[in-house]
Formats: C-alpha cells, structure tokens, sequence
C-alpha cells in the first residue's frame, strides 16, 4: 500500500490492543482506539514506564500486540510476517529517540542517508540522495563544515538535529519521536521543536511525538494523555 | 553505503582489537602453512637428490641410516666396505657401473668425498639430470679437488685456489693434512642437492691422505708429501671404501643382486633402493610430521576462538548500533548477515596475511636450510590441497560468525525501539 | 501419484542400466593373477622345487629361478594387484617409474620374487608418491621386453592407465 494519503484521512488506526513483553505476565498496553490523521501532530504525554516506548515499537512494527488489530496506511500490520513489517517501516516511517540516534563513527550525511539503504522507496522519493541529505541538514541549521564530520563529534543539540534530518529524508508518511527533547535545554528545545514542525510540513508527514514534558505540548494540533487511553499502565511496573 | 561498506566503517572504528585479532589468526595460519609446505617441499628436496642409482651398498646397517650418510652428508659410516667387496660387484655381469665414495674429511664443514671420475658420469639428481661443471675440469692431477657450486659460492673459490683439508667431519678439526695440499680444478653448476655442499677428490687422493695415518692420528715422519705421492699414486688403492652407488644394465635384476649383497657370508653388508629407503624415513619423521599437523591445527582453532571472544565482547556495546539500524529499517537477518559478514573478512585477512608470513619464513629459512641440509626449499604457490584447507579454515571462521550473528538476530527481534537494559 | 510412480521407475531403469554398464566395462579389462605371469612349465617344477641354497659369494643363485614369460600375454591390457617399489621421480618428487611386486618386503628382507614376477610400470604423467606400504590395483597394457641378463631373457613391463589404492 504504498498511496499517498490525502490530508486528513485516516493514517493509523488501533483498536483492542493488548500488548505485553516476553516473559512478562501483566499486559504493558491495553488500548482500545488510537487513531491519527495524516500530516497531524499529535503530542502523546505519558511518564516514564508508562508504555510510551512499547506503543511506539508497536507502531513501528518491531513487536507485534498479543491482541487486537493496528492498521497504517491501509496496511494491517498485525496481519503481516516480521520481515514485511521491516519494510514497511523503512519505507513510511521515520524515528527520533531521546539520545544515541547516530552511528557514532559515521560521518553526519551518511548517518542521514541510512534510510534509504534499507528502502528503495525512500531513496526514490528522496531523489538524489545525497542532495536530499544536504538540503534537509542545511534546513535545520546545519552548516556544511558540518556534513562530513563523524557523528559523534557534534553535540547533543546537534545530533539531535541530524536525527531528524534523518528521519525526514524521503518524506515519510509518520515520524516516530520518542522524547527527543529531553537531553536538551530549553533554547535548544524550541529551536527544535520549531524546525521539526517546519519539515513535517514540508514534506507532509504526521508526527507522532511522546514525551513527559507538558510545556511542549501547546504547541501541537492535538494532545492525548497515554493513562488516559491506556488501560493497563498502571499495573505494571516493568520497564519499557 | 551499502551494507558491507558499513560493515567496514565498523570495523575501522575498533581497528585496534581487529587487528589484533587479524594478527592472532595470521600467525596460526601462518604456522600451519608453514608446516605443511616445509613438509613437502624437504621431502620434494630428497626426492630430488638421488635418481638414476639402482642401489647403494654400504657396510651393513640401517637402509635410512645408509642413504643418509651416503647421499646426503648426514651422519656418521659405522663401518667400511672391503676393496675385494667392491671389485667383486663391479665385475658382476648385472651391474653397469659402479662408483664407490669414501667419506672422513672436511673442509671447514663441509664434507670431503673421495671418489672416481664415474661419479661425474653417473650421479643423477631430480629427472635423470646428470651433473655439470660449471667451471674447469674433473680432477686430473692427483690433487685436483671439485667443488659443489654452493661450497665456491660460500668461500669466494675460484679455479685454482689451494686448500688444505681437515681430517674428521666436525666443524673444527684439530688435526690436518697441511703436508698435501689440494688445488680446485673445477667447480659444478648448482643442483639444488647435497652435491653443492660437498668437495670432491680422487679415491687415490684421499688414499693418500691417510697414508702413515694410524687410529685417526699422523704417525711423526710417515707421511708422504706431494711429489712422493704422485710418484706412487697407481698403487694408492684404497683397503676400503664407505660406500657404493650401482647402476644395473636390467633393472629387473635389482631385487636379486640386493638380496645377495644383504646375505653375502664373506662380509657384512647391506644394499639399498633409494626410493624404499627414503619412504622410510618418511615413517620415521611422520610421526613428528602428524604432531606438528595437529599442533598447528589447534592453533588454528585457538585463533578463531580468538576472534569468536572479540566479536562476542563487542556485541554488547553493539547494541545501540543495532538498534539505531532497525528503527531505520533494517531487517533482523541483515544485522545478522552484517555480523558474518565481518568475520569472514577478518578470518579472509588473517588467512591472507598468514599466507605472507609463511612465505616470508621460507624465503628466510630457505639459505639455512640449504646450508644445513643440503635441500633446496623453492618458495612455491600452495597446493590445490592446502587451498581447499585454507577454504575450510574461512568457512569455520563464517560458522564462528554466525554465533555472534545469531545472538544479535535474537536480540534485535527482542529488542524494542530502545535498547532494553 | 501415477507421476512419482513413472518417476520411480525410470530411477530405478537408470540406476540398474548404469550399474550395467559399469560391470561391463571392468568385464573387459582381465585382471591378472600372478601365477599367471610364470609359464605353465615353470610354475610346476616351482610346486616341486626345493632349495638349493648356496650363500658363498655373490654369484649364488637365487633359491628360485624363473626366466621365461608368457608369450600370450604381450600386449593384453590387464589388471593385477601388488606392492610398489618407487624406482624414478620427476623433478618433484612425483612417481615416473616403479616396479609392482606381489608381495611386501620384496626389497627389504624376504627372498625376491623370481624375475617373471615382477612387472616394470612407467607411468605418463608423474602422479604424487604412493605408500610403498599400500596394496595397489595396477591397470594398463603388459609388454614383454627383451633384455639382456644373467638372470632373464625377457621382462614384464607396463604402460600404466591407472594405480588405484587397492
């Protein structure tokens, strides 16, 4: 299912799910409706060990939910073999995490082009590339002495940015943020927040972006409240 | 980027520990190249020392120990072999010719053969190749000596150059024939062989030698000098000899002539085929051939044990970088082919570099070895068997890959979008 | 199912016709006994003979003498099983030329085999040094060859095809 959504239709919907790791006897998530739009923003607060980062390796087709039915772009992903899932995550969506996004000692533009290495539908709509590459980092204030610098050479704020440069490459349809503001300072959070908004218009694609942090989230179309929604959070204490 | 250019990338970044470990498994294959190789060619080396010598007649002891002091200059005669002896051979209507080498002198270690001129007829070496002088002539005076092209080579003779031998084989000799003095006639083209590090003599030469010698030491005023020996020199025929090379007109008759030389009442000898002989050296140092074989082996294992342990130990701090490629995309069995990807190509670098060092060695060793030995090692291209173990050697290195390959595979799937601690 | 069992039929057709094919073919190369190398006459004054032994120098005859062979078989391509004693290498080591014996220990402590029972192979091409210690199949095209001798008017020799471990 590889068709461009129109704004505003369905992109994701959940409903019934259950999910609980390996070996653990109490479920981490019991969701019954969770839906998105394309190109929306939606801020989904929820603490630490709330099941904030399993929903997200759900969404992202990394594990599958014991229950209950997750569909993405018409694709019903719990339907599909693991090796499919993969591919249908390098080709729609695009993921930013709290810290340790890059590959330490890969220069900045090859950590950015990764995407498309593993989607030949990325690295299309991408175009050429590397051009692709440069473009997205020089929009989120990159400046090009930076571009051919290892990873890990760069700051925190920095990296962050290049993440999402990543992330971005090839216009996903959905980018997975998990708490990718947290190691950074107020300033650099805004700034942040702000080029991160801009691309995700550009390019059309929603963003679903999960933090603790309730200052951040005025600034998005739309709020949920993972305890709100999430029936089993509170039993549990296991990490996730 | 592709896969294996990340792979590299990888690797470059923890270029200490692998090359630590490229080195480990060079050095174990280099030891197991080495073996293998120095095996056959030492062995291609005394195949090719003797040919075309139906049988050699000695003083009756060992067959190894015979055609090792004979040919090959290694070890000491345990006893001689009476003229009678010899005359009675070389008139038997099967044998072609005969030419019969007395061993006992050396010249600074190298050994001196008194022999006849129908050794420079009739040795052979590798194919039927008959030997060559390079220079000069055989001995003609009676104080002729030849050289073998390694003993000029090594001393700087040229044609001419007069030399005094030492009686004994030992590397220093206390007592010499300072009274008879010998001058190089000629000097052979090299054969790869035990020729090259021996001189050559007359058989009345080193008859003469030894005249008024008694019990290994010179009699005061017995010995003769030059002139006085040339004046007798056609009655200098030797009581014994140390040993006698044949040749038969039908080789059919080898099998009967050694059974009656190997139980002839009038004297203890034995006959030799130098290609029986040399198989049973074989045997003998096949034993310490095998253990070599197996020690090399397990060094081979410990090497890629070696690399097993790194690529385990850097699994874990891998984990954030196997998690970064899921989350863009990569497919467990990619992360897995990533991990067997490398250490196929450490165990291909370290089977490579290993190859280097083995040939190293050999070119090294190879001018020792011809010094001590007499054996020419030609640093060669490894043999079709050896590739096929060096084949093997890699495919273990890929198995031993896919054992950190696999605990990655099965962890990445348990792994969620964080690395879960 | 009627496909398996066609399937089965023309494997099992093919197998059988193969391993026809290859009986036929050893058929045709005659594998030798050694007494068959002796001619009638001598092999029986062999079966009657006793030792005339007489050790004084190097002239005493052999315990057992057997010159002639046997006219018939010059030319035949034949099998026969035996020992190798290597004789020529080329310049590697590699086997050229050796004799097939009948027995182990012709060359090192046992009585040797009378002269038509021994066979002189020579090989084409030099192939790597066999273990003198190994029984051998030698297969090519017997020859007799005149040589002049104290001990045999005449002497086996072969073109060698093959020398397979016995």
């Amino acid at each position: 299912m590889n068709n461009t959504l129109q704004r505003d239709q369905i992109l994701l919907q959940a409903s019934d799910i259950e999910f609980s790791w390996p070996g653990q006897a109490q479920p981490v998530l019991k969701i019954a409706e969770l839906s998105m739009r394309a190109g929306e923003r939606l801020f989904l607060r929820g603490p630490s060990g709330s099941g904030k980062s399993s929903l997200l390796a759900l969404i992202g087709g990394l594990v599958q939910p014991q229950r209950g039915v997750l569909s993405c772009l018409g694709e019903d992903l719990t339907a599909i073999s693991g090796p499919k899932r993969d591919r249908f995550r390098a080709d729609h969506l695009g993921v930013i995490f709290q810290q340790f996004n890059l590959l330490p000692w890969l220069d900045v533009r090859s950590n950015v082009v990764l995407p498309c290495q593993f989607s030949k539908r990325r690295a299309e709509r991408a175009g050429d590339v590397n051009a692709a590459a440069e473009d997205l980092l020089a929009t989120m204030n990159l400046e090009p002495g930076l571009w051919t610098r290892r990873a890990d050479q760069l700051s925190v704020g920095q990296q962050q940015r290049v993440a999402a440069a990543r992330a971005l490459i090839g216009q996903p349809e959905l980018v997975l943020a998990d708490e990718p503001t947290s190691a950074l300072d107020s300033d650099h959070r805004d700034d942040f927040l702000d080029l991160l908004f801009a691309q995700c218009e550009q390019s059309g694609s929603a963003l679903l972006f999960v933090s603790h942090d309730r200052e951040l989230a005025d600034r998005f179309q739309r709020q949920l409240d993972l305890s709100d929604i999430n029936s089993a959070g509170r039993q549990t204490g296991a990490a996730a | 980027m592709t896969l294996p250019g990340l792979a590299l990338r990888s690797l470059n970044n923890r270029r200490f520990a692998i090359s630590l470990t490229v080195l480990t498994i060079a050095l174990s294959i280099g030891l197991l190249v080495l073996v293998e190789q120095l095996r056959s060619e030492v062995r291609e080396g005394f195949y090719r020392s003797v040919s075309g010598t139906d049988l050699i007649v000695g003083a009756r002891t060992a067959p190894v120990q015979l055609l090792l002091y004979s040919v090959f200059g290694m070890g000491e005669p345990t006893n001689n072999v009476s003229w009678e002896s010899f005359t009675a051979l070389s008139d038997l209507p099967e044998v072609a010719w005969s030419v019969p080498i007395s061993l006992g002198d050396a010249y600074q270690g190298y050994r001196v053969v008194g022999t006849q001129a129908g050794f420079f007829e009739h040795y052979r070496y590798a194919d039927r190749q008959p030997l060559e002088i390079a220079q000069g002539k055989r001995f003609d005076d009676l104080f002729d000596v030849v050289l073998g092209h390694q003993v000029a080579r090594k001393l700087g003779y040229g044609l001419g150059q007069e030399l005094v031998l030492a009686h004994g084989t030992a590397n220093v000799s206390l007592q010499s024939h300072d009274n008879l003095p010998f001058t190089v006639s000629g000097i052979l083209a090299p054969t790869g062989t035990p020729v090259d590090q021996q001189l050559y003599i007359s058989l009345s030469a080193h008859e003469a030698l030894h005249l008024g010698w008694q019990n290994g030491v010179p009699r005061p005023g017995a010995s003769p000098d030059g002139d006085q020996a040339r004046a007798i020199a056609d009655r200098l025929t030797p009581d014994s000899v140390t040993a006698i090379l044949l040749g038969l007109t039908s080789r059919s008759a080898v099998f009967g002539l050694q059974n009656r030389v190997n139980r002839y009442t009038e004297e203890a000898l034995s006959a030799v085929l130098p290609g029986i002989a040399l198989q049973q050296l074989w045997r003998i140092t096949g034993l310490a051939e095998q253990i070599l074989r197996v020690v090399a082996g397990l060094v081979v294992l410990a090497g890629l044990l070696g690399m097993l342990t790194v690529l385990l130990t850097t699994l874990n701090e891998r984990r954030r970088e196997m998690a970064i490629l899921r989350a863009n995309g990569a497919r467990p069995l990619q992360i897995a082919g990533l991990l067997i990807f490398e250490a196929g190509l450490l165990a291909a670098a370290g089977i490579l570099l290993g190859l280097a060092l083995a040939t190293l060695v050999q070119a090294l060793a190879a001018p020792w070895l011809l010094s001590t030995v007499g054996v020419n090692i030609a640093v060669a291209w490894p043999s079709a068997l050896l590739w096929k173990i060096l084949g093997m050697i890699w495919l273990a290195g890929l198995i031993v890959g896919a054992v950190p390959a696999l605990l990655a595979y099965r962890r990445t799937l348990a792994d969620g979008m964080q690395v879960r601690m | 199912m009627l496909r398996k069992f066609a399937l089965t039929v023309a494997a099992v057709l093919l197998v059988s016709s193969h391993i026809v094919v290859e009986s036929l073919a050893a058929n045709e190369t005659r594998v030798l006994e050694w007494i068959e190398l002796m001619p009638q006459s001598e092999s029986d004054a062999w079966l009657n003979d006793s030792a005339n032994v007489d050790h004084s120098g190097f002239d005493a005859p052999e315990p057992f003498q057997s010159f002639k062979t046997v006219p018939e078989l010059d030319g035949e391509t034949v099998r026969i099983p035996g020992f190798v004693v290597p004789i020529e290498t080329d310049g590697e080591g590699n086997l050229l030329e050796f004799f097939l014996v009948p027995y182990f220990g012709a060359c090192i402590h046992v009585p040797p085999p009378p002269a038509n029972q021994l066979v002189y192979g020579r090989l084409d091409e030099a192939i790597p040094m066999v273990n003198i210690w190994d029984a051998f199949w030698m297969e090519g095209q017997l020859n007799i060859e005149e040589i002049s001798n104290s001990t045999a008017d005449s002497a086996y020799t072969m073109d060698v095809s093959s020398l397979e471990l016995y």
